[in-house]
C-alpha cells in the first residue's frame, strides 16, 4: 500500500465532507432513512482503491483493475414532469474500468436509454516452454520474441436505443439504434514455419479494431396483426499495424540441402500473418404476427444479410425464413407447427499464387539428370497427369448450403402441476460442394424429445427430459486416416520403407501426396445415433431453503464409418444446497461431477504423410 | 463450489456484509489406452504391438513419437479464493462512508503451459452523498 496515497485520499474526503457538515449539523441517527421525495436527487461517491499483488493475475484478476485509482460515482434521477423521467448513473474505478447508463422516458412516448462499459481483459501468455524436443534428425523448437510482455485488452461497449411512438400515428413505432465495441490493446501472436510444427514464434500484435452496428426500425400493430421490419449494418474495422511471420530457408532438417525450393513459395523472408478482414454486413429483417383467434398464432420471419469482406472484395449472401403455428386445442393441449429454411452461398474465390507472391514464374528444383523444372511440371511428368495444376484454382466454400428444417412440438397440461411435451424434428442440411461418407452432401437428422415436469405441494420440482437423434450421413473427414498397409491396394512406390524422406529428387521414394492418398478411413467426432436424458429435482420445503440435484447423460455413437467405430459416453451428476437464514444472509454450496469416456480412430501424421 | 452472501446490520446506520465463493476445478484425461488393427506390419513397432492383453501403462511409442503422457497435458487442479468484508456507515442523513477489503486468490496445482497461480489484496474506501 502507498501511505501517501492513503493520505492525500483522506484530505479529499474530508475536504469534501466540510460543506456537507456545515449545511447539516444534525447528525444522522438510528431513525429508518426515508428517501427524498424531491423530484430530484443526486447521489455522489467519492473514494479510493489500492491494491498489492503477487503472482499471475489472468486469472485470479482478469477482468478487474487492482492498482491505485480513485473511485468516481454520479447518479442523477430527475421527473420534473408528469410522466417524465431521467435517471443517469456512472460509477469509475480507472479510465479503464467504468459502467454508466442513461434513461429518458417521456409518457412512453419517446424513450432513449443508453449503456456504456469499459474494462480490461487480461490475455494468457504462452511462454511456449513445452515445444522444445530433439529426436533424431526432427527437431521441434520455439521462440517467443516478446517473453516479458504482459498482454491484454481494454474493451469498451457503447448501447443507445431510442424508440418513439407518433400520438399522431396509431399502431405505428420508430426505433433506431447505434452499437460500438472497441478492443485496444495487444495479445499474443503465434506462428509456425513451412515445417508445421518444427518452429513454433510468439510475438506482440497491436490489437486495435471495433464493431459499429447502426439499426433502424419500424413496427406497426393493429388488432390481430403486427408487422415489424428492421435494417441493420454492421462493419468491423481493423487499425491495428498488421503482424509479420519469419519463415526461414527451407532446408532438409538432416542434410541442411535445398531439396524443397520448388515447394514453398516463399521462403527466409517475413510475410504478413493473421491478416485482419473488414466486414461490412447489411440485414433486413421483416417479421408478421397474426393471430386468428381460435384459429392460432401465426408467426412468419424472413431474413436477408449480405456479408462483404472489404479488403478482398469478397461477399457471402444468407437467406433465412421461419414459418411458426401456434395453436390451442382445449385446455390441455397445445400444438406448435414450424418450419425453417435457410441458404448460404458464399463466392467462389480464384486463387493465383503467382499473383499473390508476385512472382513470374513459379520457384524451380534441379531434378535428376540436371532438370530444372518446377513442382507443378514435376507432378504432371511423374503422374502423368498433364492437368494438374497447382499454381491458380477456385476456391469453393465448403460452407455453400441449404438447410431445412420442420417440427411440431405437443404440449400437454392434465393438471395444474403437470406439463408434457413431446416434440419432433426433421433437418435436412444440403452441401454444395462437399461430398461425405456415402458420396453425397446431404445428411439428414430426425429428433425426438420427450418432456415431464411435475411440481408436488409446492415444494418439489421435476423435471425430465429424454431425447433420440439419428443422423444419417453426418459430417465425415473423407479418407481422412489410416494409411492401407500391405494386402491393400497400395500403390508400387509403397514398397518403400515407412521413415524415407521424401525427396522430389528421387521419385522412387514414398512423397506424402501418395502417403496421403493411402488414407482410406472415413473419420469423425459427429455421432450417428445419440441419446441425451436429463433430470433435475428441487426440493424446497420452505421459502428459506432449497435443495438440488441432476443427472445428465448422454450416449453417442457412429457406427456407420468404414473401417472404424467412434463413441463417447458423458455422465454428469450434481447437488447444490441454497439457504437464505433471512434477507440478511444468503449461503449456496455445490458440487458437480462430469466424466466422459471417447473411443475413436487416432492418425497420427508422420513426415508429411 | 462454496458461495456465501452475508449482510448484518448492526443498526440502523451501520451494516456489515461478506462475499466469499471457493471454487475447487478438477479435471483430467485418462491415460491414452491403444488398440491396434490386426494388419498393423509389426515391423514399425520396436517395442512390441501394444493390443489387446497389453499393459494399458507400457509407453505408447509409434517411431519417435511417445503418446503416453498426454493425458498429464490435460491435467486442469484450480483453486479460487474470494473474499470480501465490508462496512457502511450512514454518519448523516445525507453522507455515508464505506469501506471494504477483498482477498482474492488462485492456486494452480497443476501448471502446464502458463502457471496461473496468482493472489490479488485490494482495500476500497470513500464516502457517498446524497442531495
Amino acid at each position: 500500500m502507498h501511505n501517501s496515497k492513503w493520505l492525500i485520499a483522506s484530505l479529499l474526503g474530508l475536504l469534501l465532507l466540510a460543506p456537507v457538515m456545515a449545511a447539516d449539523e444534525e447528525t444522522y441517527d438510528d431513525e429508518a432513512y426515508t428517501p427524498p421525495e424531491n423530484d430530484t436527487e443526486v447521489t455522489l461517491k467519492t473514494g479510493y482503491q489500492d491494491g498489492s499483488t503477487d503472482g499471475n493475475m489472468n486469472l485470479v484478476s482478469e477482468y478487474w483493475v487492482v492498482d491505485a485509482n480513485p473511485i468516481l460515482g454520479l447518479g442523477w434521477y430527475s421527473a420534473p414532469y408528469d410522466k417524465t423521467q431521467f435517471n443517469f448513473n456512472v460509477e469509475s474505478i480507472s479510465s479503464r474500468q467504468y459502467k454508466g447508463d442513461v434513461e429518458f422516458d417521456l409518457n412512453r412516448k419517446f424513450q432513449v436509454d443508453a449503456k456504456l462499459i469499459g474494462f480490461i481483459h487480461r490475455l494468457e501468455h504462452d511462454p511456449l516452454a513445452n515445444m522444445q524436443g530433439v529426436s533424431d534428425i526432427k527437431v521441434v523448437r520455439a521462440t517467443d520474441y516478446d517473453p516479458d510482455t504482459l498482454y491484454g485488452l481494454d474493451y469498451k461497449d457503447t448501447d443507445i436505443h431510442a424508440e418513439f411512438q407518433p400520438p399522431q400515428a396509431g399502431g405505428f413505432t420508430f426505433r433506431a439504434g447505434y452499437r460500438s465495441q472497441e478492443r485496444k490493446g495487444t495479445r499474443q501472436q503465434l506462428n509456425s514455419s513451412h515445417c508445421t510444427s518444427c518452429h513454433v514464434t510468439g510475438q506482440g500484435r497491436e490489437i486495435d479494431n471495433q464493431i459499429q452496428q447502426g439499426d433502424v426500425g419500424v413496427h406497426w400493430g393493429k388488432g390481430l396483426v403486427d408487422l415489424d421490419y428492421q435494417i441493420t449494418n454492421r462493419q468491423y474495422k481493423d487499425n491495428a499495424a498488421g503482424v509479420y511471420g519469419s519463415y526461414e530457408a527451407a532446408q532438409h532438417p538432416g542434410t541442411t540441402l535445398p531439396v524443397f525450393d520448388d515447394r514453398v513459395w516463399f521462403q527466409n523472408t517475413t510475410v504478413p500473418i493473421a491478416v485482419q478482414p473488414e466486414i461490412n454486413r447489411t440485414e433486413h429483417k421483416l417479421k408478421a404476427r397474426v393471430d386468428l383467434k381460435k384459429g392460432g398464432i401465426l408467426n412468419l420471419t424472413g431474413l436477408y444479410a449480405d456479408v462483404k469482406n472489404q479488403k478482398q472484395n469478397l461477399a457471402y449472401d444468407f437467406k433465412g425464413f421461419n414459418a411458426r403455428y401456434s395453436l390451442k386445442l382445449g385446455d390441455a393441449l397445445k400444438l406448435n407447427l414450424w418450419g425453417r429454411y435457410d441458404e448460404l452461398q458464399n463466392d467462389n474465390y480464384f486463387v493465383d499464387l503467382l499473383a499473390l507472391n508476385g512472382l513470374a514464374s513459379a520457384p524451380t528444383e534441379t531434378y535428376p539428370g540436371g532438370v530444372v523444372t518446377n513442382y507443378q511440371d514435376w507432378r504432371r511428368g511423374v503422374d502423368g497427369n498433364p492437368n494438374l495444376n497447382f499454381t491458380t484454382y477456385t476456391r469453393l466454400s465448403a460452407m455453400n448450403r441449404t438447410t431445412s428444417r420442420m417440427g411440431a412440438d405437443l404440449y400437454w397440461k392434465p393438471g395444474r402441476r403437470s406439463t408434457g411435451l413431446a416434440s419432433y424434428e426433421f433437418r435436412l442440411i444440403d452441401r454444395d460442394y462437399v461430398t461425405l461418407g456415402d458420396g453425397t452432401g446431404q445428411s439428414t437428422r430426425h429428433k425426438l424429445k420427450l418432456a415431464w415436469n411435475q411440481r408436488a405441494y409446492r415444494k418439489l420440482r421435476w423435471n425430465n427430459s429424454l431425447t433420440f437423434i439419428k443422423t444419417d450421413n453426418p459430417f465425415v473427414s473423407v479418407d481422412g486416416g489410416r494409411r492401407a498397409f500391405a494386402g491393400y491396394a497400395d500403390p508400387p512406390a509403397n514398397t518403400t520403407v515407412l521413415g524415407t524422406a521424401p525427396n522430389p529428387k528421387v521419385p522412387a521414394s514414398l512423397q506424402y501426396y501418395q502417403l496421403q492418398a493411402l488414407r482410406l478411413a472415413n473419420l469423425t467426432a459427429m455421432p450417428a445415433q445419440e441419446m441425451r436424458f436429463r433430470s433435475y429435482l428441487t426440493w424446497s420445503p420452505s421459502a428459506a431453503w432449497a435443495l438440488n440435484g441432476n443427472v445428465r447423460y448422454r450416449a453417442a455413437e457412429n457406427n456407420d464409418l468404414d473401417y472404424s467405430e467412434w463413441s463417447k459416453d458423458s455422465f454428469g451428476v450434481g447437488v447444490n444446497l441454497w439457504v437464505a437464514a433471512g434477507p440478511q444472509f444468503q449461503f449456496t454450496m455445490g458440487i458437480d461431477h462430469d466424466e466422459s469416456q471417447t473411443d475413436a480412430m487416432m492418425y497420427i501424421p508422420l513426415m508429411d504423410g | 463450489m462454496f458461495v456465501t452472501d452475508l449482510t448484518y446490520h448492526i443498526n440502523q446506520s451501520n451494516e456489515i456484509y461478506f462475499n466469499g465463493s471457493y471454487a475447487l476445478t478438477d479435471a483430467a484425461f485418462n491415460q491414452l489406452v491403444n488398440v491396434f488393427a490386426d494388419d498393423v506390419p509389426t515391423e514399425f513397432f520396436p517395442d512390441g504391438l501394444p493390443g489387446p492383453g497389453a499393459d494399458p501403462n507400457s509407453p505408447l511409442r509409434f517411431s519417435d513419437y511417445d503418446l503416453s503422457p498426454i493425458n498429464q497435458y490435460s491435467n486442469i487442479e484450480l483453486e479460487q479464493l474470494r473474499l470480501t468484508l465490508g462496512y457502511r456507515l450512514q454518519i448523516f442523513k445525507n453522507m455515508g462512508f464505506f469501506a471494504a477489503v477483498s482477498y482474492w486468490d488462485v492456486e494452480d496445482n497443476q501448471p502446464y503451459i502458463e502457471n496461473y497461480s496468482g493472489e490479488v489484496k485490494l482495500l476500497q474506501g470513500g464516502f457517498n452523498w446524497n442531495f
